[in-house]
């Protein structure tokens, strides 16, 4: 049921994105800075595709900065003004001109709540009249405070990239928050995996006693030392790792990520 | 002459309108009581202080066994708070009801004290609503709790006219730490960087975390700008947004 759901709305969206008016701008790459080696799409184009005629009268970009991103990437931020000096759009770029974010303000908070299909056909429209890529695999889709989250998880060869993938934030009426693509750059796999079972057993090891794992270890890219204090910021590679959850003696909840190969723990993360 | 001297001390212990006051539980996630050693709580709490230090909060509080419930009950009246810790629907025997609340430190891998909503809201009584409540913690962003309106925050969302000056953010059901932390560091940078504290949260959602490890609440006025009252708004060459 939930892949004819999945697979009707990629349809509709399609449909519906493939009729937008012939007045949309079609996205371009234009040279956005000559001489400063930089390719990537200009934030007025993606502009005339976001906002009414009337809401872009008198906006204004400012100078492009080069910034790095939560996850550490170098990243070219290019941003649209109103009269008033009110941001109104930011764009950020992979310094290939790959896009990454896009971040609208004010997006009214709308009454109403989208159904999960209606939301995942509104994040594919938007998706494809960016002129971005189509992520893989079905969306989680969560609501959060009055808007929708539509979220693909980032897979490489059947195993997930935590926190990498394409995130579409809607309002109530399905009108575009902001967007994120992450993709973070992924260590070597180790020549040996270990088996889960031998995982299972070395994170036992490792726990106070009364805490217990539940569930059998799965097998995730994540971040090292994400739970110990590792400087946040830098382009860290993602490793290959058996996460294993549990519940400490109070019920709490924790899971530990083991290296898929060595057993040494990578990170921890816990529920308070 | 005694009454004097106690009024005094209460007007020198009472927060003023400008303080912040950060907490965070270290204790109950250190290695003693998880098994691994753990710096997320002290990570969330600096961001926090230096967030609010940087908008003009006099930021006090305390992280670890210094987090004990009396220091959190006498440092409830300041106009910013944070507090990252265990939270849940705690039971409140005076209302009879389950009304959320969060663990103080300690010292204690378990069964730290419980701070209520009730023993918050007797403690600001009198006191204007909050200007920003950020409470790290389970369970705390549902509408069970009553940790909003002990702030002085009505559980509603309002953007436009009308807008209260204050700004609660917590998280509903279970709240991970990574997570927490990934979503809380933007929400501290769209700040700094000049927004409002609703379209601060609005980008923190595209920051990447597990949906299913973080679900976000918020009440309050979505363009509020929670600087210090005496602080200069930061110079943004006249750019801000909305």
């Amino acid at each position: 049921m939930y892949k004819v759901c999945w697979a009707l709305s990629l349809l509709v969206a399609l449909v519906a994105a493939c009729s937008t008016p012939g007045t949309a701008i079609a996205p371009s790459r234009a040279p956005l800075a000559e001489g400063a080696g930089l390719n990537m799409r200009p934030i007025t184009t993606i502009a005339a595709q976001l906002l009414s005629p009337l809401e872009l009268r008198g906006l204004v970009t400012r100078p492009f900065t080069v910034v790095r991103s939560e996850s550490g990437e170098q990243r070219v931020r290019q941003v649209l003004v109103g009269v008033s000096g009110v941001e109104v759009l930011r764009v950020e770029s992979a310094l290939d001109g790959s896009l990454r974010l896009i971040a609208t303000s004010g997006v009214a908070l709308e009454g109403g709540a989208l159904s999960e299909s209606a939301a995942i056909a509104r994040a594919i429209r938007h998706l494809v009249r960016l002129g971005l890529e189509m992520p893989g695999g079905g969306p989680v889709v969560q609501s959060a405070a009055g808007r929708t989250l539509v979220i693909w998880t980032r897979e490489v060869r059947g195993v997930p990239v935590l926190n990498d993938g394409t995130r579409v934030v809607l309002n109530g009426v399905g009108a575009l928050v902001g967007l994120a693509i992450e993709e973070s750059p992924l260590a070597a796999p180790p020549a040996r995996i270990a088996r889960g079972d031998a995982a299972l057993r070395a994170a036992v090891a490792l726990l106070p006693s009364g805490a217990l794992v539940d569930g059998s270890p799965e097998l995730a890219w994540v971040l090292p030392s994400d739970g110990t204090g590792e400087a946040s910021g830098q382009r860290t590679p993602r490793r290959l790792a058996w996460c294993v959850g549990g519940a400490l003696r109070d019920g709490a909840a924790f899971e530990l990520q083991l290296d898929a190969g060595s057993l040494v723990l990578l990170g921890w993360d816990g529920a308070p | 002459m005694v009454g004097a001297v106690l009024l005094a001390a209460a007007i020198t212990l009472a927060p003023p309108a400008e303080s912040a006051t950060v907490f965070a539980n270290r204790t109950a996630f250190a290695e003693a009581c998880t098994g691994t050693a753990n710096t997320l709580p002290d990570r969330l709490a600096r961001q926090a202080r230096s967030a609010l230090a940087a908008l003009g909060w006099e930021v006090g509080g305390a992280v670890g066994p210094g987090f004990t419930r009396r220091a959190m009950v006498a440092g409830a009246a300041s106009a910013a708070f944070y507090v990252h810790s265990h939270g849940d629907l705690y039971w409140d025997s005076k209302s009879g009801s389950r009304a959320g609340g969060f663990r103080a430190d300690g010292g204690l891998c378990l069964g730290a004290p419980i701070v209520l909503p009730s023993e918050i809201a007797a403690m600001r009584r009198g006191t204007p609503a909050a200007s920003l409540v950020y409470i790290s913690s389970c369970h705390n962003g549902e509408r069970a709790s009553r940790l909003p309106a002990a702030f002085g925050i009505a559980q509603r969302k309002v953007q436009g006219s009308g807008e209260p000056d204050s700004f609660y953010v917590s998280y509903i059901g279970t709240a991970w730490q990574g997570a927490a932390l990934r979503f809380e560091r933007a929400f501290w940078r769209a700040l700094l960087d000049g927004a409002t504290t609703g379209a601060a949260f609005d980008r923190a959602l595209l920051v990447a975390y597990d949906p299913e490890h973080l679900t976000p609440e918020w009440w309050g006025g979505y363009g509020h700008l929670p600087h210090a009252p005496s602080a200069e708004l930061p110079d943004l060459g006249g750019q801000r947004y909305v």
